[in-house]
């Protein structure tokens, strides 16, 4: 190989790559040219960081093990903002999901929060309560003050499916 | 027996860097008949060319092969050799090893060098059956078609025409300038566009050798090469090209205002326009979308745009007059019309649709009130005499008609007034008398003779009629027999049909009515008879219907008000039978009724319910349940239909007597008072033509209405005006119920309507202009064939539509606009004049931003880039800059910047140093908050989410492909690239061609291109054009079809096959035979494929050619 990350020494795993490349359809990470629409409009920058045009552009060069091995694959929140507006459909996150399959397969270990995310969602069906948030101008916001209906919690006939498709 | 020579070239090591050469070589000289085989390094060079002549000599060849790159680039290079060396040129065969070889297969040489074995193999196989082949000339024509008046076309028209060829050049829009004409500046000089375009334009208009046609598009084109025949359509501008001066009078009074083009619609312009001042030719042209909803849903086909927008001008006068031109009577329409128009109103579709009857009515009362008199010039006086039995709103019509065109009219009423059921039947309080006299005065003020108390039949019979004097008769007696409910007591004294009770109350004459009335019916009769009654001071008034409220045929607002006067609505009754006392009614028994199945008025039957039978006290009752004809009066030879009705002619109205005409409702049956007025206007016309032998029915097809829907523009929410009701309370005797529009109401009425039509025809433009003649409505479209000997496609392309892109907020919020749209905002001559300011709140903007590629380099839209857009953008933001104070935050959010022309870089430097501010990013969406928009944008560079606020966003859109250029396609027989634009022959060496010969590329409908790119594309397809046919003769190609007569079988299948219209079926010899038009002819070949007798051959691509290949492809031996 004759690419070294020298803050890391890694050096790109092309078997990985392919790997990767071999789980995406119709979805080719080497057609992104780094607008950085993806990572502009990526629900999980502010908070988690993530940033979708790097992990294609990692992907690309081959460094795939850091990525399946690393927290920030789970951050996305999967609003699909980057795969509807890319204009080359490269789409981030298809390729985000990939490595995240790939690490199940590789047994890696998957953040906690992520896990407690899963639970929520048996429990109250989304992957966290109803909050109330400040918009740009500091001003709060919930579900009540923006006159949207009171959330409905699952049954047990939801929970039973739900279980069945994690193949619990 | 041949002798062939075999020459491999090298070219470089483009093909001897994978095929072996040598090998090829030494293989193609065992091959037979070949007597030398060489490779040379550059064959196409001098040296290489010399070798092959010098052994045409030396080695007698006759035949020579050449293995090289592409016939598309050397081809003509080899044949011009080898005929300079005194070898037919079309003895030579050429094949491919470089594009289709080396190129392709550079990772596996050994099979490389394999294929251009078995190539050259076939290549011999063929070369010795190639035959000796003449050019042919024929004769070109000089002039040249040009399509499009951008400044591609105008810059190759000016070429052109000044090297002497004739021009003809064709614009679909009204005027020349194109794109170009609505830019500001142009980079990177900053040169004002017009200022270097518009002398241009001037010179195209007097060019002596430049024919313009604008308002024209080709539609049609046959021939080929220096002889196209073109079909150009000349779309009608209703205003004379050549008497037009530009004066703009026109402009100055036309009512109607539609959003320009020009201006990308953020400025309006009127029905009559000119695009720009600067426009060439200079004149105006009437945009006519078509005959509007409104005007097309009336039966007379009075023009409601027109005199709607009269009114929202306060032109009531004109109003007046232009309704008058339709119909005799606006009052009464204004009243009691049951205005079909409305329904078909566009506007209805958005909120309501607009209240035409109400300003009708105001229009018309403000003239009774004005005393507006419309001074009818009657042309000529006629000594036909006209009778008209009748003076309904059919008779009157028609009468007015006749009398307008000149013919003496008299007219016949039984009753002493004339008026007929507008006098008799609708109620004052609807129509007051007063108003319908007045109306009925002016017809008489025409000259009309007037015989009342007359009763056709009775005092004087038709026969008479038509030998007094009479050469035409107009029968519009309308339906008098009321019809009975055939059910016991009708005959009781109490009982009384609803049109000899109204009839009676109308003439003023003795009516009793009792305290408790009972009308029976649904119909506007009905509720006519009801609420008279109440004003005759019945006790209580009740309408006894069969079916429910929806059901009804009255309308809607006339039961609303009936009720609130206290008629009491029963549904869902039927009377059984009438009960009576002494000779006199005391009650009515009645049954209760069910809705059932849907009938055939698609209404549901109302059914009795058994012993639901109940008995209601009254003493008097109405029933109104339609009338139908009195025919005891006319004479026998006047056929009836099967609906009891006096049977016409429906176009001509003509009865079963040839000089007797009827109309009304004693030929439609029940119907309106506009269609009385409409069938009185088609009898006056039909009686006209009659009585000078003329044919009534020419050009007399039904109007069909096209379907015009309203312009797609925003349209503001505002609601209806709503009819002022006199007070309940002093509703008394004829006092009108309804009081009309104020002046203000109707022009805020009038506001709202969308002029769906486009142009109006209130005709108010022809009034104004000095030279009589210039403008001409009835202006058809023209059909213009011209002769040329080529053709230049010069036809744009579009701007990409940012809607298609709703994350950027294009259209949701309105000061996110397109980079064209700001071109016409900084403009000096477009709607602000030059300032840049935010469309929403009209204020200059603190900050704008500038977002590239939007639509471009984007696969869901165009994966190409749009080659202007960042240019454009800096360009832009410099103006910002340099219009607006220095402070002013510009940043352009960019993905890559592409400068790469001749002073643009600089451009861009020059733009970083005014402090615009560049981010590497593109945003994913934009969102507004009140007047602000922002967005959040990852800065690549420095890795920083970073929000923008902007006051004006500025999208980059990209060019696209027309929608147009699919027709044109198809026009022209030229192929386009898959990005939509037009393709060139070659994308390097012939860029300006297309592989339809004589036929050229000019512009950005071959790519994208900025302005400087254009005019040299331009100028050089100008030049292309001018090669091909400045000798006035042009070289036609021998590959085209043959055909053996005597294998012909005349089937003609080769004639429907034929792309190009290049071969014709005639007889020689006593039989048919196909004949190829040589000059037509493009050598396809389908024919020869098609052919089942294997007549056809295709010169130089001879079956026994071809078959000789492809034996040797198949062979696979050794030589």
């Amino acid at each position: 190989m004759s690419l070294i990350d020298l803050m890391t020494m890694a050096k790109p795993n092309k078997e990985l790559q392919m790997k990767i490349l071999s789980l995406l359809w119709n979805v080719d990470p080497a057609d992104c040219f780094q607008c950085m629409r993806c990572t502009s409009g990526c629900t999980s920058l502010k908070l988690l960081e993530l940033k979708p045009h790097e992990v294609n552009l990692l992907v690309n060069a081959g460094f795939v093990e850091e990525l399946v091995s690393s927290d920030i694959i789970w951050a996305c929140a999967s609003c699909l903002k980057c795969r509807e507006r890319c204009p080359q459909k490269a789409s981030p996150y298809n390729i985000i999901i990939a490595l995240r399959n790939l690490a199940v397969e590789r047994d890696a270990k998957i953040p906690e929060v992520y896990m407690k995310a899963v639970a929520q969602i048996l429990e109250i069906g989304f992957t966290q309560k109803p909050q109330t948030v400040t918009s740009r101008e500091m001003q709060p916001f919930n579900r009540e003050k923006l006159g949207l209906p009171q959330i409905r919690y699952p049954d047990d006939k939801f929970k039973a499916i739900f279980m069945k498709i994690l193949g619990g | 027996m041949t002798n062939i020579g075999v020459y491999i070239c090298h070219c470089g090591l483009n093909i001897a860097g994978v095929v072996d050469v040598e090998g090829v070589a030494e293989y193609a000289a065992k091959l037979p008949d070949v007597k030398a085989a060489k490779h040379i390094t550059y064959l196409c060079s001098d040296a290489g060319q010399k070798t092959i002549s010098e052994d045409i000599e030396k080695f007698k060849l006759d035949r020579i092969v050449v293995a090289s790159c592409s016939p598309r680039m050397h081809e003509e290079t080899f044949r011009n050799a080898i005929e300079a060396a005194g070898l037919n040129p079309y003895l030579l065969e050429m094949i491919n090893i470089r594009e289709q070889d080396s190129w392709c297969h550079n990772e596996e040489p050994e099979r490389a060098t394999e294929k251009a074995k078995v190539l050259i193999r076939m290549a011999v196989a063929r070369a010795s059956r190639l035959q000796p082949l003449e050019r042919s000339k024929i004769k070109a024509k000089k002039t040249v078609l040009v399509i499009g008046g951008g400044i591609a076309g105008i810059q190759a028209s000016l070429d052109l025409a000044n090297t002497g060829f004739k021009v003809q050049l064709v614009e679909k829009s009204p005027s020349i300038g194109g794109r170009m004409a609505q830019l500001d500046k142009t980079f990177p000089t900053l040169d004002c566009s017009a200022c270097i375009l518009t002398p241009r334009m001037a010179e195209v208009g007097r060019h002596p050798n430049i024919e313009l046609m604008t308002n024209a598009e080709v539609i049609n084109v046959d021939g080929f090469v220096g002889n196209y025949n073109v079909t150009i359509v000349r779309k009608p501008r209703f205003i004379d090209e050549d008497q037009c001066t530009g004066c703009g009078e026109c402009e100055n009074v036309c009512p109607v205002s539609m959003p320009s083009e020009f201006d990308l619609s953020l400025k309006t312009r009127k029905a009559v326009y000119r695009p720009f001042p600067q426009a060439v030719p200079n004149v105006f042209t009437i945009d006519k979308k078509g005959i509007a909803p409104c005007r097309a849903a009336c039966p007379a086909g009075v023009n409601a745009q027109g005199y709607i927008t009269l009114a929202n001008q306060g032109k009531f006068k004109e109003a007046y007059e232009l309704i008058k031109r339709s119909i005799p009577f606006p009052s009464v329409c204004g009243r009691i019309c049951f205005h079909p128009c409305e329904s078909e109103c566009e506007r209805g579709k958005f909120d309501e649709p607009i209240a035409i009857n109400a300003i009708k009515r105001f229009v018309a009362d403000y003239a009774s009130r004005k005393e507006i008199r419309i001074a009818e010039s009657i042309p000529r006086k006629l000594h036909d005499k006209v009778a008209v039995i009748g003076s309904g709103p059919a008779g009157l019509t028609a009468a007015y008609e006749l009398a307008k065109l000149g013919y003496p009219v008299t007219v016949f009423e039984s009753l002493p007034k004339l008026g007929g059921m507008l006098q008799v039947s609708i109620p004052g309080y609807r129509l007051p008398k007063d108003v319908l006299n007045k109306e009925i005065q002016t017809i008489v003020n025409l000259g009309v003779e007037v015989r009342t108390n007359v009763t056709i039949g009775k005092d004087l019979t038709l026969d008479e009629l038509l030998q007094t004097g009479y050469s035409a008769v107009f029968i519009a007696v309308g339906l008098q027999e009321c019809r009975k409910l055939r059910i016991e007591g009708e005959e009781l004294d109490g009982v009384i049909p609803a049109l000899k009770f109204l009839k009676n109350v109308n003439l003023g004459r003795q009516v009793k009515v009792g305290s408790r009335v009972a009308v029976v019916g649904g119909g506007n009769s009905a509720i006519d008879a009801a609420r008279v009654a109440i004003r005759q001071h019945a006790d209580e008034v009740m309408v006894l219907y069969r079916r429910s409220r929806d059901e009804m045929p009255a309308y809607s607002s006339e039961v609303e008000e009936a009720e609130k006067e206290g008629v009491k609505l029963h549904f869902l009754v039927s009377p059984k039978r009438i009960l009576g006392k002494d000779g006199h009614v005391v009650s009515i028994e009645c049954i209760r009724m069910e809705l059932g199945e849907f009938d055939e008025s698609g209404r549901r039957r109302p059914v009795p319910i058994e012993g639901s039978e109940f008995i209601i006290e009254v003493d008097t009752v109405i029933p109104a349940v339609g009338q139908s004809l009195d025919h005891t009066l006319l004479p026998k030879e006047i056929t009836l239909s099967e609906n009891n009705t006096i049977a016409v002619n429906p176009r001509t109205l003509q009865a079963s007597l040839p000089e007797v005409f009827a109309g009304g409702d004693a030929v439609k049956g029940e119907a309106t008072v506009i269609d009385a007025i409409c069938q009185g206007k088609n009898a006056a016309i039909s009686i006209d033509r009659f009585l000078r032998g003329e044919d009534m029915l020419a050009g007399r097809e039904e109007i069909i209405s096209e379907g015009l829907t309203a312009p797609q523009e925003e349209v503001v929410r505002k609601p209806r005006q709503v009819m002022p009701l006199l007070p309940v309370n002093q509703r008394v005797g004829d006092k009108e119920v309804q009081l009309g529009f104020t002046e203000e109401m109707v022009m805020e009425e009038a506001s709202r309507c969308l002029a769906c039509g486009g142009c109006s025809e209130c005709l108010e433009c022809e009034k104004v202009c000095e030279l009589t003649g210039v403008i001409d409505h009835t202006q058809k479209e023209e059909h213009v064939t011209v002769e040329v000997g080529g053709i230049i496609v010069a036809v744009g392309c579009e701007v990409f539509d940012a809607s298609l892109t709703p994350e950027l907020g294009y259209g949701r919020y309105k000061n996110v606009i397109s980079n064209i749209e700001f071109e016409r905002l900084s403009n000096a001559a477009g709607p602000t004049e030059g300032k840049i300011l935010c469309p929403s709140t009209g204020k200059p903007p603190k900050s704008v931003v500038f977002i590239q590629c939007v639509g471009s380099r984007d696969n869901r839209f165009c994966r190409y880039c749009c080659r202007i857009g960042c240019m454009v953008t800096l360009k832009q933001a410099i103006l910002v800059k340099e219009k607006m104070h220095q402070d002013i935050d510009v940043y352009v959010c960019f993905n890559d910047l592409r400068a790469f022309g001749k002073g643009y870089e600089e451009f861009y430097e020059r733009a970083r140093r005014m402090g615009i501010k560049f981010v590497k990013g593109l945003p994913s969406e934009v969102k507004g908050s009140g007047e602000i928009l922002y967005f959040d944008v990852y800065e690549s560079n420095t890795s920083k989410l970073l929000e923008i606020r902007a006051d004006l966003i500025v999208l980059a859109s990209g060019l696209v492909p027309s929608p147009e250029f699919a027709e044109l396609q198809e026009i022209l027989r030229i192929p386009r690239s898959p990005d939509g634009f037009f393709l060139e022959t070659h994308p390097k060496l012939q860029p300006l061609e297309t592989p339809t010969r004589g036929i050229f590329l000019a512009g950005t409908c071959q790519s994208p291109k900025d302005v400087p790119d254009t005019v040299s594309h331009a100028s050089g397809a100008a030049m292309k054009v001018a090669e091909l046919l400045a000798t006035g003769e042009v070289e036609i190609e021998p590959l085209i079809a043959t055909v053996e007569d005597s294998f012909c079988s005349g089937c003609g299948i080769c004639e429907s096959t034929c792309p190009y219209q290049a071969i014709e079926l005639i007889t020689k010899e006593g039989k048919n035979v196909a004949n190829i038009l040589e000059a037509v002819c493009q050598g396809c070949g389908a024919c020869s494929v098609a052919c089942p007798t294997h007549a056809i051959d295709m010169q130089h691509f001879r079956h026994e050619q071809i078959l000789a290949q492809i034996a040797a492809a198949v062979s696979g031996g050794e030589a």
